[in-house]
């Protein structure tokens, strides 16, 4: 995990912070992932290079923004088409995959993860909206190197969701407009919590 | 909740309209032609498309993070990598870089592809990618591969095909058949001048290497110069191979412009080998002439006055066994020019064409030091097998051999020692035999024109003979006719004049009988009782056109037209589409005669028929006009052969170089012949310029003074008049109680009269004086107006210091010239040094060469005045 300077106000909790968030989004695409394609093999690997902004992972990107007033989440999945098909395939079965199906589900998956974030801030009483999902060139990754500026710090994390079959890239850039929000999602417990269909805006 | 779900979906359907731009666009990107990617800073491919992806043998996902250099051998991919390096140097200022550079392929036979490489530098730095760089990449290999073709077509085409520059030179691409063709490799960078016309030099005409200069000049120049001196481009040269004749080729050569804006930037070459072509048709020409020649050599032997005939060949068979010896010996080359110049110079008096073309050849030879032996040697035998031939001939015809001395047959008695011609040839051997001199070589001339002057005539000197004819001819007939002849100075063999008499003789015989009526019928037709018949003789460049006119009957087309169908001459349906200009000519027809008699004048018929026949051996042609009771008009004509010494060879002198060939030559005589001879120049002989033939004004001046002098003491009186003339007023002091006969100063007088009546000069002989006035340019007026100017190449500094000595020389010779640098104005230039200077006469302009030494500058400056005269000549020829 790679992060710009936080600011003093942060305090001695900063490392807390960022390692509280890491558990919280990686637990999110984690278990949306395994839900969503009903395979509880996929895995976290960590990424052991150091990540900064712009690195092209895929040739695909799905990204969807999680964004309130004290932080903003860019949360984007990498992919090739051969890793998002077995993904798809179990959705739809072994129906033939095209590149627009394996996206759709791929957006969708982000969007499932991108919920599921939105309703852990909220509960925690940070509150968040949820953009709609867009699928995009893996190469656009090169456009997104964010500059820290006065009003924001930024932190970046990387891992991989991995299983026989596929192997995707997350990727998250957070921008922290409100340090302190953070006190509030440290007290969230990473469980798995029944789903509630009915919770989820489908398009 | 409605509300929110319309603006989800409206943005969903904004997402979903630019992920559709986005795929097509990601579809073009990868049907673009060519190689595609982006590389990052580790050249790691970031982006690709499908050709790249085919060409790494992956696809089109399986390209991301593959590297560059996959493409690439190790050593092009050193290349490659040095371009992007270049590039992303941040302190070098490029942004983009354009390269050949081929990439591994195994489906190519070369095992490599050809591509031309676009790069350019991405603005967007990633901070974990670094600089990216896009490249573009054009698979050329197609392009290269007809190129390939190309040059293996061109390379087996069996023609030199070349391009030049301005600066005429050769540039790379040419054919491979042109480095075989000119025996030479290394082309490009040389000028056509070194590597196709200097090897050549020595085997162009004169006119072929003014050609040659041309074809540089053209270059730069616009298409109106190029139209004006492309048709003296040489098109068909002789190029020796490495300085061997035996192994050189004829080349034909062809010549096409690029013209971009009306000017001549390059011109495209093409050489052919004609050599076969050439040798075959000479092989063709050779075996013709020697078939003519054989029968010219009887002829040329039967031609010559049997007078001279023996003394010719005696004296030849002399000069050739002394060459033989002196070859043999290896004499010094000066004695064996000498011996072979007299060959020539009896050969030509004798009218022995081909031994004095052959010795002339050979003197050429021997007088070039840088001559091949082996040329030599061919033309000495060449020079031996002629004479050999000629004398074998000679020995058949008239069967005495020459190496007898006992005294010859009475019917072709020859005189020897006592008679002119005899002198003559001594003075010629003894001539040939002192040291060399100008003087020496204006004398030689005087006595070979001694000996041509016994194969020359005047026409006019028929007019007697013709006249008495003409007379007779009327008096027995009753008629009253009188002949009036118009024909000046024409000189011409005695040969033609035998035949030209025979023709008149018939025509005039015709016009007495035939066409003058009697007097009665003269007065009834209120003519004049005298006829009237004249006949007028012109020269025009060696044809001599004749007309014998009439004032009688006319010839009555319709009595040729009886006499024609009577004697089965044509068909009386053949005679009706006759024209009655085309039945007049039937008079020529063999055995033709209107006359119902024969008499001793005419009526045979063959009379106009042998006129006919003595006009074809001369090539002539004949024409009638004729008109009933008015007269007849018969113009025939014909052409002289082997009249180059009668021609005018004009070239510019200082005028006092030719006082000093006189007072020479008039010293010589003095001392030589013992004349008594005072001479003096008026002022004006020391400066300005003389243009005319000199050996002939020499040789004609002397002739005159020396038949004077015979006579006695002489005073000889040279000044200039009417500002162009020479004039030369000779008066015998005291006459001589025994005067001396000279045939050198006798025998040459009839050509000398010829030669000053011909160039318009001036002739008053009395027995004790004569009156001689030639034209000539002189002084400043009368010459043509120098106008000198400079090339670009040339230095203005160093023209102007060569102008100051040009204008010293001028001064010295009385000339005018200015310096300009007016275009329009100037006639000669100043030219930079170069080997053209050699060639100064070939240059598109008579000219100087800068900071050359004043003898050079007065003799360009006389060549440029010769260029200008003849120039001026033949512009008023035209007008």
């Amino acid at each position: 995990m790679e992060t710009t300077a936080f600011a003093i106000e942060a305090g001695d909790r900063l490392s807390d912070y960022k390692k509280k968030f890491g558990e919280i989004i990686r637990f999110v695409t984690l278990s949306r992932m395994q839900l969503y394609t009903d395979d509880v093999g996929f895995e976290i690997i960590e990424m052991d290079n150091a990540v900064s902004g712009g690195t092209v992972f895929a040739n695909t990107m799905s990204m969807i923004v999680v964004a309130g007033k004290s932080l903003r989440v860019v949360l984007k999945t990498h992919f090739n088409h051969k890793d998002s098909i077995p993904i798809a395939r179990r959705l739809f079965g072994s129906d033939e995959i095209d590149d627009s199906r394996s996206y759709d589900v791929m957006k969708e998956y982000c969007n499932l993860s991108a919920g599921y974030l939105k309703k852990i801030c909220i509960e925690q009483d940070v509150p968040v909206g949820i953009s709609l999902p867009v699928v995009t060139l893996g190469f656009n990754e090169i456009f997104a190197d964010s500059a820290e500026t006065e009003q924001k710090l930024i932190f970046e994390d990387c891992w991989r969701l991995k299983d026989v079959e596929s192997d995707i890239i997350c990727s998250c850039e957070v921008d922290v407009i409100d340090p302190k929000s953070f006190d509030n999602l440290m007290d969230f417990a990473l469980t798995e919590e029944e789903d509630e269909d009915d919770e989820y805006d489908f398009l | 909740m409605e509300s929110i779900n319309h603006d989800l979906q409206a943005s969903y359907s904004v997402i979903k309209l630019l992920e559709g731009s986005n795929i097509n666009s990601e579809r073009v990107f990868q049907s673009l032609p060519g190689v595609f990617a982006i590389i990052n800073e580790k050249c790691e491919i970031l982006r690709g498309n499908q050709t790249l992806a085919t060409h790494l043998a992956v696809t089109t996902e399986e390209v991301l993070r593959k590297p560059f250099c996959n493409l690439f051998t190790d050593e092009s991919w050193a290349v490659f990598s040095d371009y992007m390096y270049g590039l992303k140097d941040p302190n070098k200022d490029i942004d983009h870089c354009e390269f050949e550079l081929g990439i591994e392929d195994p489906d190519m036979i070369s095992g490599q592809r050809a591509y031309y490489w676009h790069l350019k530098k991405m603005d967007v730095i990633s901070r974990s990618e670094g600089t990216l760089v896009i490249i573009i990449g054009e698979d050329i290999s197609q392009l290269r591969d007809s190129e390939q073709k190309l040059v293996e077509i061109f390379a087996s085409i069996p023609l030199g095909i070349f391009t030049i520059d301005t600066d005429a030179r050769i540039e790379a691409f040419h054919s491979a058949c042109l480095e075989q063709l000119l025996h030479t490799h290394d082309l490009p960078g040389k000028t056509i001048r070194e590597v196709l016309f200097e090897p050549a030099m020595a085997h162009l005409t004169e006119k072929e290497k003014e050609g040659a200069v041309s074809v540089e000049f053209v270059l730069g120049q616009g298409m109106t110069t190029y139209e004006m001196l492309e048709p003296f481009f040489p098109k068909q040269i002789f190029f020796p191979i490495n300085g061997s004749v035996e192994k050189g080729r004829w080349l034909k050569i062809m010549y096409q412009p690029v013209v971009y804006r009306d000017t001549v930037k390059r011109m495209l070459i093409t050489l052919e080998d004609r050599t076969e072509i050439v040798k075959s048709r000479e092989m063709k020409k050779k075996a013709r002439l020697l078939d003519d020649q054989s029968v010219q050599r009887v002829f040329q032997l039967k031609q010559v006055d049997k007078k001279g005939l023996h003394l010719y060949v005696k004296e030849l068979n002399h000069l050739v066994k002394r060459l033989r010896g002196e070859r043999s010996m290896e004499i010094d080359r000066t004695k064996q020019f000498a011996t072979v110049h007299g060959i020539k110079g009896i050969a030509r008096v004798a009218g022995f064409s081909f031994l004095q073309t052959i010795a002339g050849g050979l003197e050429l030879h021997l007088k070039q030091e840088s001559a091949s032996t082996e040329q030599e040697e061919e033309s000495f035998n060449e020079l031996f097998n002629e004479f050999s031939d000629l004398l074998a001939l000679y020995k058949a015809i008239y069967p005495h051999t020459i190496d007898d001395d006992s005294p010859a047959r009475e019917e072709d008695e020859v005189a020897k020692g006592n008679d002119d011609l005899g002198l003559l040839f001594s003075q010629y051997k003894e001539l040939l035999d002192t040291p060399s001199s100008l003087n020496r070589s204006f004398q030689i001339d005087q006595v070979l024109w001694g000996l041509h002057s016994y194969h020359y005539d005047f026409i006019s000197s028929l007019e007697e003979g013709l006249a008495n004819q003409v007379s007779t001819t009327a008096e027995s007939l009753g008629k009253k006719v009188r002949v009036r002849f118009d024909w000046n100075h024409i000189l011409v063999k005695t040969t033609v004049l035998s035949a030209l008499n025979e023709c008149l003789v018939h025509l005039l015989n015709n016009a007495v009988d035939h066409g003058i009526e009697a007097p009665e019928k003269r007065e009834k037709l209120n003519k004049d009782s005298l006829g009237k018949i004249r006949v007028n003789v012109t020269e025009q460049d060696s044809v001599i056109t004749c007309e014998v006119i009439d004032d009688g009957a006319g010839i009555d087309s319709g009595t040729i037209r009886e006499t024609a169908a009577r004697k089965n001459i044509k068909t009386t349906m053949e005679l009706a589409e006759m024209e009655d200009e085309e039945v007049l000519q039937l008079i020529f027809h063999p055995g033709f005669s209107t006359a119902k008699e024969l008499s001793a004048v005419s009526g045979r018929g063959i009379g106009m028929e042998a006129v006919m026949a003595n006009l074809e051996k001369k090539r002539g042609a004949i024409f009638i006009d004729s008109e009933k009771d008015r007269g007849t008009r018969i113009q025939f004509s014909f052409q002289l052969i082997g009249r180059d010494d009668l021609q005018f060879a004009k070239r510019c002198y200082p005028l006092a170089y030719l006082k000093k060939a006189l007072t020479d030559f008039v010293k010589a005589m003095r001392k030589e012949n013992g004349f008594d001879i005072k001479m003096r120049f008026d002022e004006g002989f020391d400066k300005g310029v003389y243009y005319g033939d000199l050996t002939k004004a020499v040789v004609g001046f002397t002739t005159f003074i020396g038949s004077y002098a015979c006579k006695g003491s002489l005073s000889v009186h040279w000044s200039l008049v009417r500002e162009f003339y020479i004039k030369c007023s000779c008066k015998l002091l005291s006459s001589s109680a025994s005067p001396a006969t000279l045939p050198q100063f006798s025998a040459p007088l009839q050509l000398c009269r010829y030669f000053i009546l011909k160039d318009k000069g001036i002739l008053v002989e009395v027995d004790t004086m004569f009156e001689i006035q030639v034209p000539y340019y002189f002084h400043k007026k009368g010459a043509p107006k120098l106008v000198v100017g400079y090339t670009p190449k040339v230095d203005q500094k160093h023209a102007k210091a060569t102008f100051r000595k040009i204008r010293e020389v001028a001064e010295e010779l009385d000339m005018d010239v200015e310096f300009s640098g007016d275009k329009s104005r100037v006639n000669m230039l100043i030219y930079p040094v170069s080997a053209n200077n050699q060639n100064k006469h070939l240059l598109p302009y008579p000219g100087f060469t800068v900071s050359s030494p004043k003898k050079m500058i007065q003799q360009d400056l006389l060549n440029g005045i010769e260029r200008l005269v003849a120039l001026e000549k033949r512009k008023n020829r035209t007008k």
